[in-house]
């Protein structure tokens, strides 16, 4: 029927969601932004860019972009890489695929928090199993390696409270956490690649293994990994349990620890300063966006095939 | 160039035999076509000759060297796939040039960027040889398109296309039409012909489809059950089946069926019609007969009722239900025969056109059967 409105009554529903649990708090995230409103207070100020001018200026800020990058920058590239290889290998399995995909994917599936815990033992210093067996090896060929031999003649990194070795051993948790995901993703691309193209590829004359996969794999999963990155990218901007888990108090040794997430919650929760918070939120968002939209032309330009 | 000749070739998947000994010898420069029905080996026998499967026990020998431990690319065969398995992230020059790249451009001329400076004149070397493919199958105009923006016919010449940029030995086609529509099959059926004609290679054509192989291939077989039941020309397959099988698969109307009888004193014993003069064992055989070897004759031993017609313009074939006949008889007549559902029609059999099987399937020799007395 010409001139119907009925498909208001079909979009509604959705809509209405979308605008009352999405596009309203980020829009009165973006208000107190600029104001430096606390929770219970009854009023606020407008304080303009003085939140956004502090983010990018203070000390404390400047760490939580540190940490944040290198958190991401590292695990970013190693679980999407972790996750391809283990995609691959037991993609080349015949037997025992199925135990290998529940082995790496536990991690993915277990409570981040309790997985810190037992990390947390795992990495102590002295009652540590992690140090304990890097004991065991002094005396051995092992200490040609100098780290090796500092570690025997000293003593082993305190690891999580080491502030030269929080962030990366966080990146650590963060990798052996997160390529299972990326591995479930890649094994379900690499399942949709035709076979026949791979026997094109043998007729064509790539006769090895690494042939193929530049001739046909990696490009058939050109897809899968525009998508891969982009949630892994987004996942390790969101990192959080594990460090609230390890620090409660302050973000790590010297703050080197203190990515992104945990200011938002250090900030607008445990301070509650709601508008410095909804700042650093806002930046946040800003990302993620601009990862989103890199992602929408990557897909839409380099890896549209059909 | 082209010989290839299979040496009691078998290949079991587990437990399940799938190829159980075939010999096979493909002249050169001959289109030979496999046929048979879904599950028949057919497809496992090319990919053995291709190299993309081992066999089981059996040798693959190509113009008098054996290349069954030899890798596909070193066998120098070109496939068409019945997917096409073109590479859809690159463009359809892209897909012809790869095989010959493989082949001709090193390691470094193959890097991405930097390869294409390093090895210019092989590269300008390829693309006219892509090009000049691409003439011949009249797709110049496609070769910047991606696979996913061309038609079924269109990505069908540009897998032909990358079979024969790097003249190989032989092509192997693994069902290349069954993806088309039905006038773009047909056309392509004489295209290719007309193709092989051109290229003088020997093609070994795999399709499920009877009249592919009867139009277009200079020999057939007929497989069945991991064996070739029969191997020969299209027309002696057609006009002088080895066995039951083959009679029934070749052939669209398939052939007549009807169970029959020799009696002791020698007589053919068909729906209560004594038929012929026989000098053969007594015994139950089945008769087959083509619908063109019926006609409708009012004077005719057999009758029947009209239970459908199909009329295909230049031909209309009449299905009759016989009395004491499990399946239908069809008929072909002329299309102006006056054929009416329910109508009780008479026909007869062209009778040195009837073929005799026994019980397990196997033809009966013609010289057995004696005229009528």
């Amino acid at each position: 029927m010409p001139g119907s409105r009925a498909y208001l009554w079909f979009i509604a529903p959705a809509l209405i969601l979308m605008i009352v649990i999405l596009i309203v708090p980020i829009g009165i995230a973006g208000v107190l932004s600029f104001t430096n409103y606390s929770l219970g207070n009854a009023g606020m100020d407008y304080v303009g860019w003085e939140n956004f001018e502090k983010i990018f200026t203070r000390r404390s800020y400047e760490k939580m972009f540190g940490a944040t990058f290198r958190y991401v920058f590292v695990v970013v590239p190693l679980t999407v890489l972790l996750g391809l290889g283990a995609a691959l290998l037991i993609h080349s399995l015949t037997r025992f695929g199925n135990l290998y995909k529940t082995i790496y994917f536990l991690p993915v599936m277990a409570a981040l928090i309790a997985m810190a815990i037992v990390w947390e033992f795992a990495l102590h210093p002295t009652i540590g199993i992690v140090n304990a067996t890097l004991e065991k090896g002094c005396g051995t060929w092992l200490e040609a390696w100098g780290w090796y031999a500092q570690g025997c003649a000293k003593t082993f990194p305190l690891w999580l409270t080491d502030r030269d070795y929080a962030i990366w051993t966080v990146a650590f948790i963060g990798v052996w956490q997160g390529f299972g995901f990326n591995m479930v993703l890649y094994l379900a691309g690499l399942s949709s690649i035709p076979p026949s193209l791979y026997d094109a590829a043998e007729m064509d004359g790539a006769p090895t293994g690494w042939e193929r996969f530049r001739l046909v794999t990696w490009p058939m999963l050109g897809p899968t990994t525009v998508f891969v990155v982009t949630i892994s990218f987004i996942r390790s901007f969101q990192v959080f349990d594990t460090v609230e888990a390890f620090y409660p108090q302050g973000g790590g040794p010297s703050k080197s620890v203190y990515v992104m997430m945990f200011a938002i919650y250090e900030k607008a929760i445990q301070q509650n300063l709601m508008g410095i918070g909804a700042a650093i939120t806002v930046v946040f968002l800003a990302f993620v966006m601009f990862l989103t939209l890199v992602q929408r032309w990557l897909v839409d330009r380099r890896t549209h095939y059909v | 160039m082209g010989q290839i000749s299979l040496q009691g070739i078998q290949k079991t998947f587990g437990p399940t035999p799938v190829l159980k000994g075939v010999d096979l010898e493909i002249e050169e420069g001959e289109f030979l076509t496999l046929v048979g029905p879904s599950g028949c080996g057919k497809s496992t026998l090319l990919r053995i000759l291709a190299g993309l499967e081992a066999p089981t026990a059996g040798q693959v020998m190509i113009d008098g060297q054996d290349v069954t431990r030899m890798r596909p690319a070193s066998r120098n065969l070109a496939m068409v796939f019945q997917s096409y398995a073109l590479y859809p992230h690159l463009t359809v020059a892209e897909n012809m040039m790869t095989p010959l790249k493989l082949r001709d451009i090193g390691t470094a001329g193959r890097l991405p960027v930097l390869g294409p400076l390093i090895a210019r004149s092989a590269y300008r070397g390829l693309r006219a040889k892509v090009n000049e493919t691409a003439e011949t199958l009249q797709i110049q105009n496609l070769l910047d398109r991606k696979p996913g923006q061309l038609s079924g016919g269109q990505r069908q010449r540009a897998a032909l296309g990358r079979a024969m940029v790097r003249n190989p030995v032989a092509f192997l086609m693994d069902e290349p039409l069954s993806n088309l529509d039905a006038a773009l099959r047909v056309h392509m059926r004489a295209e290719l012909s007309d193709l092989h004609r051109r290229l003088k290679t020997t093609f070994v054509y795999v399709t499920h489809d009877q009249a592919e192989a009867l139009t277009m291939s200079d020999r057939m077989a007929v497989m069945m059950d991991g064996h070739i039941l029969q191997l020969g020309k299209p027309d002696d397959i057609y006009r002088n089946p080895q066995s039951l099988a083959v009679a029934r698969f070749v052939g669209s109307p398939a052939i007549n069926t009807m169970p029959a009888e020799i009696d002791g004193a020698g007589a053919l014993r068909v729906l209560e019609v004594s038929l012929l003069g026989i000098n053969a064992q007594a015994g139950p055989v089945t008769l087959g007969i083509r619908p063109e070897h019926l006609s409708i004759d009012p004077a005719g031993a057999f009758s029947g009722v009209v239970i459908h017609r199909e009329n295909l313009g230049s031909d209309l074939f009449i299905h009759l239900g016989v009395n004491g006949l499990g399946q239908k008889i069809v008929v072909r007549a002329a299309p102006d025969t006056r054929a009416e559902i329910g109508q009780t029609l008479r026909f007869s059999a062209t009778r040195d056109k009837i073929m005799m099987f026994d019980g397990s399937g196997a033809r009966l020799p013609e010289q057995t059967m004696l005229e009528v007395a």
